[in-house]
């Protein structure tokens, strides 16, 4: 499984150009709340959680079309499919490469946005910590929605479709991890949500991805 | 030859028994109540027109494609459930999985990470040595996607010398390669059938081989007129129900 996390990795080093996509594209949206809506330090403060959560989404989303099609189309999957290793351990490589290349970065990358968005300086370390907990969700469910589109000519607009409604409670629980504690409430219960839908999509989504890649590779 | 270390182990017993297979794609039959069985030194040609439904068989065989009727049984296990099966089993598709932003020794050392087997038959020396024999030596560190198509089917087909397996099953290892590159893929085939290893595969060019072949040829044929009636009747009945 180490094999795939170093390979995915080396490729994205090789095509840096995909890497800095999702993280421009973050940059993008963040960067043009304050100079569409209002420059006014108290509204931006007052939205900022949200804007950078559905920021972050968005990012992650951007990324998910490609995440199996060059493995799909040169027939790396294939060879996945019949290793002698578990599909479940497969997915869940995959999932960790995707995870290192797009929410890494763009976690880290948020403090900086943070500041656009007038953020408190004191504040930047939980808008870190609840996109780290949360990112690895997006990228779990959208490796699901990724493969059950696979192969499909026009998955394209499907795939948000499919997982948008199930990004849902993540985008909640993650921009009211920040907000709550801006206003000085406990976040001990948004974050024990965030952790709880880790957990059940570590254990989920994998079977659900090893089962749809399965049905998307029989032709 | 003998500048590549490849196994000689002998290969253990087994069999491949293909049973009632059935396969339809778009109101044509590709193949129907096919069955035959792949023993040790087994050299079996699966031949047919294009779009016979060649490659939808050897992907059967192999298990990505259950989208068949039918069953496939290694050494009376399904191949499903077979451990035994995806150990003993090289498949090389029409797509080889070779990546073009990787060099050629890369590409070949994910193939064979990849496969997992539980005692791996390589070294990165060994693979270095398998790609001058296939005389992909001086490009050993270049990107795939400035390779030929010949020579990125070379650095799959590299993988014929590497791997310790009784049945490889190849869709269309001769495709791209020069006569040289055939020749060389054609003896190692032969040799490893005489190792006690079984070889399923396709091609539209044919070369000699001084071995006994076995021949698997797809017919595909259009559905039975009572049949494709039937599903029209059905459809218009839809129809009718949705109007």
């Amino acid at each position: 499984m180490y094999a795939l996390v170093k390979r995915d990795l080396l490729l994205a080093y090789r095509q840096r150009g995909f890497l800095l996509n999702p993280l421009v594209f973050f940059w993008i949206i963040v960067g043009l709340f304050p100079l569409s809506i209002t420059p006014d330090p108290l509204l931006l403060r007052l939205m900022g959680p949200g804007v950078l959560w559905m920021a972050a989404l968005l990012a992650t989303l951007l990324a998910l079309e490609v995440l199996f099609r060059s493995d799909y189309e040169d027939g790396s999957l294939e060879q996945i499919l019949i290793s002698s290793g578990s599909l479940f351990s497969w997915v869940l490589a995959k999932t960790a490469a995707h995870w290192l290349v797009t929410g890494l970065p763009l976690s880290l990358f948020a403090p900086l946005l943070a500041v656009i968005m007038q953020i408190p300086v004191e504040q930047t370390p939980i808008v870190v910590v609840s996109l780290l907990i949360g990112t690895p969700i997006l990228s779990l469910i959208g490796t699901f929605g990724s493969a059950l589109t696979l192969g499909l000519k026009r998955g394209g607009m499907l795939l948000p479709l499919l997982i948008l409604p199930l990004y849902i409670p993540v985008l909640v629980f993650g921009s009211s991890v920040i907000s709550k504690y801006a206003q000085q409430l406990p976040v001990t219960q948004p974050l024990a949500f965030l952790g709880a839908l880790l957990a059940v999509s570590l254990l989920v989504t994998p079977l659900a991805t090893a089962f749809a890649l399965r049905v998307s590779l029989s032709r | 030859m003998n500048s590549v270390t490849h196994s000689q182990h002998i290969k253990p017993n087994f069999s491949l028994v293909v049973k009632q297979l059935f396969c339809e794609r778009e109101f044509r039959v590709l193949f129907q109540q096919l069955s035959f069985e792949v023993k040790n030194q087994d050299l079996i040609w699966v031949s047919g027109c294009n779009g016979a439904g060649k490659s939808s068989l050897l992907r059967a065989l192999v298990g990505i494609n259950t989208d068949i009727e039918g069953e496939v049984q290694w050494n009376d296990c399904s191949i499903e459930k077979s451990e035994d099966f995806r150990h003993n089993l090289l498949y090389i598709g029409h797509q080889s999985g070779v990546k073009a932003a990787l060099t050629a020794e890369e590409n070949l050392a994910w193939l064979l990470d990849c496969a997992c087997r539980p005692k791996p038959s390589y070294s990165s020396t060994s693979i270095q040595q398998a790609l001058n024999h296939l005389k992909l030596g001086p490009f050993i560190n270049k990107p795939a996607a400035e390779l030929s198509a010949g020579q990125k089917r070379r650095i799959a087909l590299a993988r014929l010398w590497l791997e310790d397996c009784a049945l490889w099953v190849l869709d269309e290892p001769f495709t791209a390669l020069d006569a040289e590159g055939i020749e060389q893929v054609k003896e190692r085939i032969v040799e490893h059938v005489h190792q006690g290893g079984a070889v399923v595969f396709t091609t539209h060019q044919m070369p000699e081989f001084h071995y006994k072949l076995k021949q698997v040829h797809l017919t595909p044929s259009e559905l039975s007129p009572i049949n494709a009636q039937q599903d029209q009747e059905l459809e218009s009945g839809n129809l009718r129900c949705t109007l």
